[in-house]
């Protein structure tokens, strides 16, 4: 389980996340744990696609096509960030 | 006015060059002869035998647009965007969101000679250093020639025809002749058009330098010497122009203000060479221009020469403006406004285009800066470092491209 303060380093850095894979298009320190993807965040399947690359090259993780269809919010990213991590 | 309904108006016309944002200080940098160009800051040029450019300082979409844009590491996209955003509003075609109202079909059609070349050098960059993987997945998208046309199209909701036109220095002039074509042919009423390029990119810049056409001088407002004697190449800059032009017919029923018409577009391709210039491909060009608007040499009244300050250009050029427009006893003013903005590539001919615009308005003729010794010795006015009032109705600018793709459009008061 991660500890509150690892959960704290992975939001800081998730946030930089979405400011690359939309290339400066979101407000990222508006963005909350509630937020959806899609719907919420607007990112197209080139960013959703971008966010699968940057989950590999900053945290290594490498969610399979299935785990990638089940992050809605994102909530769901840290939690599959932090469960790798840990 | 009793003109042709697809007359071509112009409503409204945006720039960011090294003279700064807007085509107010555009003008008055180029009426003012006050240069743009100075020591590069946006990369590290030290040790480089060329550190100078036209770089444009502080701009980016984020301060001028209503939404966010994002597409930050393309910086002639960047420019685009805020030139754009200037000339739809002075036409008077953007809402409190900067949309075009879905009333409206506009074309886009915009020109640049070396593209998103910031994406295409990062996502190289990429590859080269760490492999097939490392490439991002919208490099593709981003790094497509048809960027530019592509994102101004989508941000500002321009539903019309929409293409990136790629000519290399004459990219700019020939989107605007070619929107010029579609209005007239009555495919289009209303065609947002220009040109953007940013060649201030490590690679870019070094590949430039390598071609040993760029003139470096440790004062750089002095380094770029249009049909000066001491000229010794070209200076490189940045920025855009875009315009809006649309039929007179649709002009007047919207009821919007009228910048300049123009008249004609003139092409020819010199067939020739690569790179090096000769003076009758431009020649054919010109006259061409002049056939189409139905007019005599002796109308024109002033003519923004393309003027690179390259040795080879401007003696061609000069070679050509005299066997097309001999020499008049009035004079005919020419001036190379690239003496203060540099070399802009695909944005030149847009640029340049505006400030035909403006110098009708203002009736004044901007200077050529450091032509202190003129060369060569056609007798020709090119306007030396000071500017001045003209009586101007109607005015030609030039554009002629690596490749030989020559374009000259041709404007006039209304």
């Amino acid at each position: 389980m991660a500890t509150p303060s690892d959960r704290t380093e992975i939001i800081a850095e998730l946030r930089e996340v979405f400011d690359r894979v939309t290339d400066g298009r979101l407000d990222v320190s508006r963005i909350g744990e509630d937020a959806h993807v899609i719907n919420d965040l607007g990112l197209s399947s080139l960013e959703l696609l971008e966010l699968r690359f940057e989950l590999e090259s900053v945290w290594n993780v490498v969610p399979d096509d299935d785990q990638v269809r089940r992050l809605q919010t994102v909530r769901d990213v840290i939690e599959l960030i932090a469960a790798r991590a840990a | 006015m009793n003109w042709d309904p697809r007359t071509v108006v112009v409503t409204g016309a945006g720039a960011v060059s090294p003279c700064g944002v807007g085509r107010c200080a555009l003008w008055e940098g180029a009426a003012q002869g006050r240069s743009g160009i100075d020591w590069i800051e946006s990369f590290d040029v030290s040790g480089w035998p060329v550190r100078i450019a036209g770089e444009v300082r502080g701009c980016t979409a984020e301060q001028w647009l209503t939404r966010p844009v994002g597409l930050r590491r393309d910086r002639s996209l960047q420019f685009g965007l805020v030139a754009a955003h200037e000339a739809l509003q002075q036409a008077g075609l953007l809402d409190a969101d900067d949309r075009v109202p879905s009333r409206f079909s506009v074309g886009m059609i915009a020109g640049s000679g070396l593209g998103p070349c910031f994406e295409a050098e990062y996502a190289y960059g990429c590859f080269f250093n760490r492999g097939r993987e490392a490439v991002r997945p919208m490099t593709v998208p981003k790094s497509m020639h048809n960027a530019l046309s592509s994102q101004l199209s989508i941000y500002f909701g321009l539903r019309g025809a929409s293409q990136t036109v790629a000519a290399a220095c004459a990219s700019g002039a020939l989107a605007i002749a070619q929107a010029w074509t579609l209005i007239r042919s009555g495919l289009q009423e209303i065609v947002l058009c220009g040109g953007a390029d940013s060649p201030l990119t490590p690679g870019m810049f070094a590949a430039w330098t390598n071609m040993k056409v760029l003139a470096h001088h440790e004062e750089p407002a002095r380094a770029c010497r249009p049909f000066d004697r001491r000229r010794r190449g070209l200076v490189l800059a940045e920025g855009a122009g875009m315009v809006v032009l649309e039929s007179w017919e649709s002009a007047q029923r919207r009821g919007v203000p009228v910048l300049a018409r123009l008249s004609a577009c003139g092409y020819s391709s010199d067939a020739h060479d690569l790179t090096a210039p000769t003076p009758e491909g431009p020649q054919r060009a010109m006259k061409h221009c002049l056939q189409i608007a139905g007019k005599s040499p002796g109308e024109v009244d002033y003519i923004n020469a393309h003027g690179t300050a390259t040795p080879a250009n401007d003696v061609a050029e000069a070679t050509a403006i005299a066997n097309v427009f001999g020499h008049r006893e009035s004079g005919l003013p020419i001036s190379s406004t690239k003496s203060v903005l540099g070399h802009a590539l695909g944005a030149s001919g847009a640029l340049e285009f505006i400030l035909c615009a403006e110098a009708l308005q203002h009736q004044f003729v901007p200077p050529t800066r450091n032509c202190d010794e003129p060369d060569p010795e056609t007798g020709l006015d090119f306007v030396p470092n000071v500017g001045r009032p003209h009586s101007l109705r109607c005015v030609l600018t030039n554009s002629f491209a690596f490749g030989g793709s020559n374009c000259c459009l041709l404007l006039e008061r209304v």
